[in-house]
């Protein structure tokens, strides 16, 4: 009987060390990680996502798109990420800190995603809405070859009924999509939220600790984002 | 520890009326399995082909590619994974402690329970109520009933420990209660910080890859190696080779396996001590699978000649091999140089295949094949369907884990090295994507192939499952077929 007794004892034992090595001392450290206040922009940052950003996370989450995109950059030497124009630093701790739910991801089939409200700025005239648009509805139109299944789904062929709708986005697309007559394609609401999310990845602020691994280019170990803030 | 020879020799004279107290739990568990890794797979067909077809299916919401990945990871792991391990579980834990399973339908009805959470769970992952966390997909809800479900079996299989006849107690029965112990506690644990409340930023990476890990090594690990060494020793009537280093090995394990986690986090955002810990811990594991290694490769290598046509011989086999393999690569793939290279490409798809399939599926099969037998009393009614799940299984892993690492080696080359020459510019993502198609295509295929092994799998079951329950249906109260179990 000792020797259960042994047992029991042994695997909780571990079990609560593993558990507390591993999440409730980085709970008080990266854990508790605040926004930064800069006194020059007198602005917090991270800033919160807008509104609409933040109900399209919620579609980015539901349809999945985590199981191709990471949404962490890593920092410059340990893979080519900053030559891919992925951003403008790698991600740190600090960048996740409002987010409900961290989909750093694990796959990279499509680009890392953290900043590509930045890239697709001013892509096609505006912020870049109408290029994600004629994206999510195919993604060859954009990307040839890409293997980003199509989202159309997302979209809306519905018969005009008075004036046609200023959202409509037939415009942008080829001869071979176009609706039939008097019909238009419009985004539904979870495309706007989903678009607007996608706007708002942009990672620009510089936070220290960022800095930092910028400037020391030899150090050793990427992740020394928690005390880089204390100095 | 006395010699576990004293253990599987003495199985076969009171084994006899125990496995005949597994007959219904076993059935209902491993059918359940069976059919849920019919529906798993069909969806890793899906998935697959969608890589290289992404037009296929596209139009229809509920299959887009990210929910048909997370719903399959979900029914591979809660659908067959789970009720796989309930089934190896229960027959192990009865006929370790030579106990009779008393009140077995009330492990059914909790298995009842744990097929509706996974059914409800699938449905909602794929009508977009998933959480998007990997490894814990399923939507809130449906974990509170997996719990409870779970929570009966677990304590059923506890007390049935606790009621053992012999007082010996086997290695295999350590694992065992590790992975009983274990898994409620991870479980809870994140499912309150990931979804009820979950936790701030980064967090969260690491609590998910801490739970997936151990969900992983403690549950399917535990429970296959558990599994692994009862059969190695049943199979070949042998004790097992150094059996004193068997419990080392248990206690590294236990001691220093769960801090391996977060070592899939190189490079990403979290505090690199962690990170640079689960390395140097995913090492210390190195020392495990040697112990591993030297119990149970040698115990089958000495009776290879005898029984080798044995259909559950060779899947244990393969399941050998691929646990050693498996555990070797992903330390490999945790160093820093080798993670720059291949971290976010298939080859990680390529090691999640050989850990869950190769290794645990492969020792579940070999498993059950030993066990339904015993507890029906009946033989198999296609021998051929045998032999044709488990090449096509063995084809399948193999042709998908080669694939899959060959097309990993090309993108991760493609994504994190710049080409030769002066001024290079990085590859573009589609032209890395291009050269891989072919080993996508032959990862459909290989999926494919594992589909028919499976139905194959599922139609033997069910057969010998039917004439099971004819025979006994008209007379429900008496259970004279309990001494035609051998
Ligand atoms: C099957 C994998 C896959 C899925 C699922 C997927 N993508 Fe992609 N994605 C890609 C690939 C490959 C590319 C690169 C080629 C291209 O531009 O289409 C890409 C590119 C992108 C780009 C352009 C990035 C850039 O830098 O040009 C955006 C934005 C994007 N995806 C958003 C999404 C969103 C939003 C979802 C979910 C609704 C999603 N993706 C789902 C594979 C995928």
């Amino acid at each position: 009987m000792n020797r259960i007794a042994l047992l029991f004892l042994g695997l909780f034992a571990a079990l609560a060390a593993s558990w507390t090595g591993v999440i409730l001392v980085n709970q008080g450290s990266v854990g508790r990680l605040a926004r930064v206040v800069d006194a020059n922009e007198g602005l917090a940052f991270p800033q919160p996502m807008p509104g609409l950003a933040e109900q399209g996370h919620l579609v980015y989450q539901d349809l999945g798109c985590a199981a191709c995109h990471t949404q962490q950059v890593r920092r410059p030497g340990f893979g080519i990420d900053d030559k891919r124009g992925w951003g403008d630093r790698h991600s740190v701790a600090r960048d996740y800190i409002l987010e409900p739910r961290v989909l750093i991801g694990s796959h990279r089939i499509g680009p890392d995603l953290r900043n590509v409200g930045q890239r697709k700025d001013g892509q096609e005239g505006r912020d870049g809405r109408e290029w994600h648009y004629r994206h999510l509805y195919d993604p060859q139109l954009t990307s040839p070859g890409s293997v980003m299944p199509s989202f159309r789904f997302l979209f809306e062929t519905r018969k005009i009924v008075g004036e046609p709708s200023p959202k409509a986005i037939q415009g942008l697309l080829p001869a071979s999509s176009q609706p039939p007559a008097g019909y238009e394609i419009v985004p539904t609401v979870r495309a706007e939220r989903l678009v607007s999310y996608l706007l708002s990845l942009k990672d620009s602020y510089a936070y220290p600790e960022a800095a930092n691994v910028y400037v020391a280019k030899s150090e050793t170990q990427g992740g020394a984002a928690a005390e880089g803030a204390k100095k | 520890m006395a010699s576990p020879s004293s253990q599987t020799s003495s199985v076969g004279v009171e084994g006899a009326s125990v496995d005949a107290s597994v007959r219904l739990p076993g059935l209902y568990f491993a059918a359940a399995a069976a059919v849920w890794l019919v529906v798993g797979t069909a969806l890793s067909v899906i998935a697959a082909f969608k890589l290289h077809s992404p037009a296929f299916l596209a139009d229809c919401e509920w299959l887009t590619y990210g929910r048909v990945r997370a719903a399959e990871s979900a029914v591979l792991t809660y659908g067959w994974g789970f009720n796989a391990a309930f089934a190896i579980v229960i027959w192990l834990m009865a006929r370790l402690a030579q106990a009779e399973v008393r009140r077995p339908v009330t492990l059914v009805v909790s298995g009842v329970f744990w097929n509706l959470g996974v059914l409800l769970g699938s449905v909602g992952i794929l009508g977009g109520h998933g959480t998007a966390v990997e490894g814990l997909e399923f939507p809130a809800y449906v974990n509170v009933i997996l719990f409870a479900a779970y929570a009966w079996i677990a304590i059923w299989a506890l007390l049935t420990f606790r009621a053992r006849r012999s007082p010996h107690v086997f290695i295999s029965q350590w694992y065992l209660v590790l992975a009983l112990l274990w898994f409620p506690w991870v479980f809870s644990l994140a499912h309150l910080l990931l979804v009820v409340d979950p936790v701030k930023g980064v967090m969260q990476p690491l609590v998910q890859t801490w739970y997936a890990h151990s969900l992983f090594l403690f549950w399917f690990g535990g429970v296959g190696v558990a599994a692994l060494y009862y059969l190695a020793a049943k199979l070949t009537g042998r004790s097992i080779a150094h059996y004193h280093l068997s419990t080392l090995g248990f206690w590294l394990l236990v001691i220093f396996g769960a801090w391996a986690g977060p070592a899939r986090l190189v490079g990403a955002p979290v505090p690199a001590w962690v990170v640079s810990l689960g390395i140097a811990m995913s090492m210390v594991l190195l020392v495990v699978v040697c112990v591993w290694a030297f119990n149970l490769v040698p115990t089958l290598a000495r009776a290879a000649a005898v029984v080798r046509q044995e259909a559950s011989y060779r899947f244990v086999a393969v399941g050998v091999v691929a646990l050693l393999v498996a555990q070797v690569a992903s330390v490999l793939l945790s160093f820093r140089g080798v993670a720059e290279l291949l971290q976010f490409t298939f080859v990680q798809s390529a090691l999640t295949q050989l850990n869950h399939y190769g290794f645990f599926s492969m020792v579940a099969f070999g498993t059950l094949y030993v066990m339904v037998p015993r507890i029906t009393g009946r033989s198999w009614p296609v021998p051929s369907l045998v032999g044709f799940h488990f090449w096509s299984s063995l084809l399948g892993c193999l042709a998908s884990v080669v694939a899959l690492s060959i097309a990993g080696y090309k993108q991760g080359v493609g994504l994190n090295r710049l080409p030769m020459g002066d001024g290079a510019v990085p590859t573009p993502l589609i032209d890395v994507l291009q050269s891989i198609q072919p080993y996508l295509f032959t990862q459909t295929s290989a999926m494919v192939l594992l589909v028919a092994g499976h139905v194959a799998f599922l139609v033997n079951l069910g057969w010998m499952a039917a004439g099971c329950c004819s025979s006994c249906l008209p007379a429900p109260s008496s259970l004279p077929n309990a001494s035609k179990a051998a």
